[in-house]
């Protein structure tokens, strides 16, 4: 049986004292608490593979330049590029980029057009919103990609293999 | 010093610096009958602090005096936040919270142990609403920044709270007490758009957390 000790008024002061002590303590120590910036991963990015046909592994693909329908940008200029990493639209259901390879010194053009969904996400008062999408499809116009697939329609701030455009 | 390793040393003083009371003062023992009465504290810290700060809470607590040497208690509240944050996000959170758990003596005095020094672990939960407006979002590659809201976003949590604290007899049947209370998360449910920033009864959801209540006791 567990019995308290019974104590005196000598060490009920010293209570008092404790109670004084605890409560100046965590006052001063409170405001160490605050959170001091954002931590999350706040990239969020639709990320396409290359796989040619009759093959299992991804490959790169040299001269690649990306860019968005109706930006003057480039988002990749003339690289080689193993993993495509594009932001979607956030205020917007289609987003097309054009894709252009230069091959034995000639230019082929592609448009990928990614149909989505949006979901702003919030994680933290440290940080901004971010846009969530849900990808309902990807296409190609056949010149350099002939067709896309989806293996995870979810584009979040994790960063995985959305789709797999095949050459 | 980081806010875990300040809360941390601040814990290990109060129970280092507790045990010289309990170990100078070994009374004889005496039989305590089982009912020793019934506590109800009002904590009134969280509507003091809400002059101060974008979160208001208000709880009371019952606990069972048995034998001078448990304290078996329930505790319902009720808390709010609403804040702007450092990048103009409005966050506004309600809900209630419950704390069920048992604190034991370490030293105390009177009959009834009216004055007390008392360590104590307590289940928590809390289902809870919240929304946020003013959301920012950047265009990034596609042009400007927009605003957005999330609302109707409902989350539940539960925690762990371990506990020590003061109570003191200021008069008849009022005391008064401080507790410190040392939190762990043990389970987060997120809205569908969402993470919540803040729980009722618990504070920011980070793990650890920590916090002060004050409670004005009346005993019966």
């Amino acid at each position: 049986m567990h019995t308290p000790p019974r104590i005196s008024h000598n060490t009920r002061s010293a209570i008092t004292v404790w109670m004084l002590f605890g409560l100046l303590m965590t006052t001063a120590l409170l405001p160490a608490c605050q959170s001091k910036g954002c931590y999350e991963e706040t990239d969020v990015k639709v990320c396409c593979s290359f796989y040619w046909d009759d093959s299992t592994a991804a490959v790169s693909i040299d001269s690649l330049s990306v860019w968005g329908v109706g930006k003057d940008s480039l988002i990749y200029d003339n690289e080689i590029v193993s993993l495509l990493e594009l932001e979607l639209d956030p205020n917007a259901s289609t987003t097309r980029f054009v894709v252009r390879v230069v091959a034995n010194n000639y230019p082929f053009l592609d448009t990928l057009t990614f149909l989505h969904t949006n979901n702003p996400r919030f994680e933290s008062m440290d940080c901004d919103c971010m846009v969530f999408s849900t990808l309902d499809t990807c296409l190609t116009t056949g010149r350099i990609f002939l067709s896309a697939t989806l293996p995870q329609r979810s584009v979040t701030n994790t960063k995985t293999t959305h789709v797999v455009l095949h050459l | 010093m980081s806010c875990f390793t300040s809360k941390l040393t601040l814990l290990a003083a109060l129970i280092c610096l507790t045990g010289p009371l309990y170990a100078k003062k070994k009374a004889p023992k005496a039989e305590v009958p089982f009912y020793r009465g019934i506590n109800l504290g009002v904590e009134f810290g969280g509507s003091a602090m809400s002059l101060f700060s974008d979160s208001w809470s208000a709880s009371a607590k019952l606990d069972l005096n048995i034998k001078n040497a448990y304290l078996p208690t329930l505790e319902i509240g009720q808390a709010r936040l609403d804040k702007v944050g450092a990048t103009g996000i409005n966050y506004t959170a309600s809900g209630p919270f419950f704390k069920l758990g048992l604190n034991l003596p370490i030293a105390s005095h009177g009959p009834k142990a009216e004055d007390l020094f008392y360590v104590g672990l307590h289940y928590g939960f809390s289902p809870f609403t919240y929304q946020l407006s003013q959301l920012t979002y950047s265009g990034g590659y596609w042009g400007q920044p927009s605003q957005t809201a999330i609302n109707d976003q409902h989350g539940f949590a539960g925690w762990a709270d371990a506990v020590a604290g003061v109570r003191v007899n200021i008069l008849g049947p009022l005391s008064l007490g401080w507790s410190l209370h040392y939190r762990s998360l043990i389970h987060v449910s997120d809205g569908t758009q969402s993470t919540p920033a803040y729980i009722p009864g618990y504070g920011q959801n980070v793990k650890p957390n920590a916090a002060i209540n004050t409670h004005l006791y009346f005993r019966f």
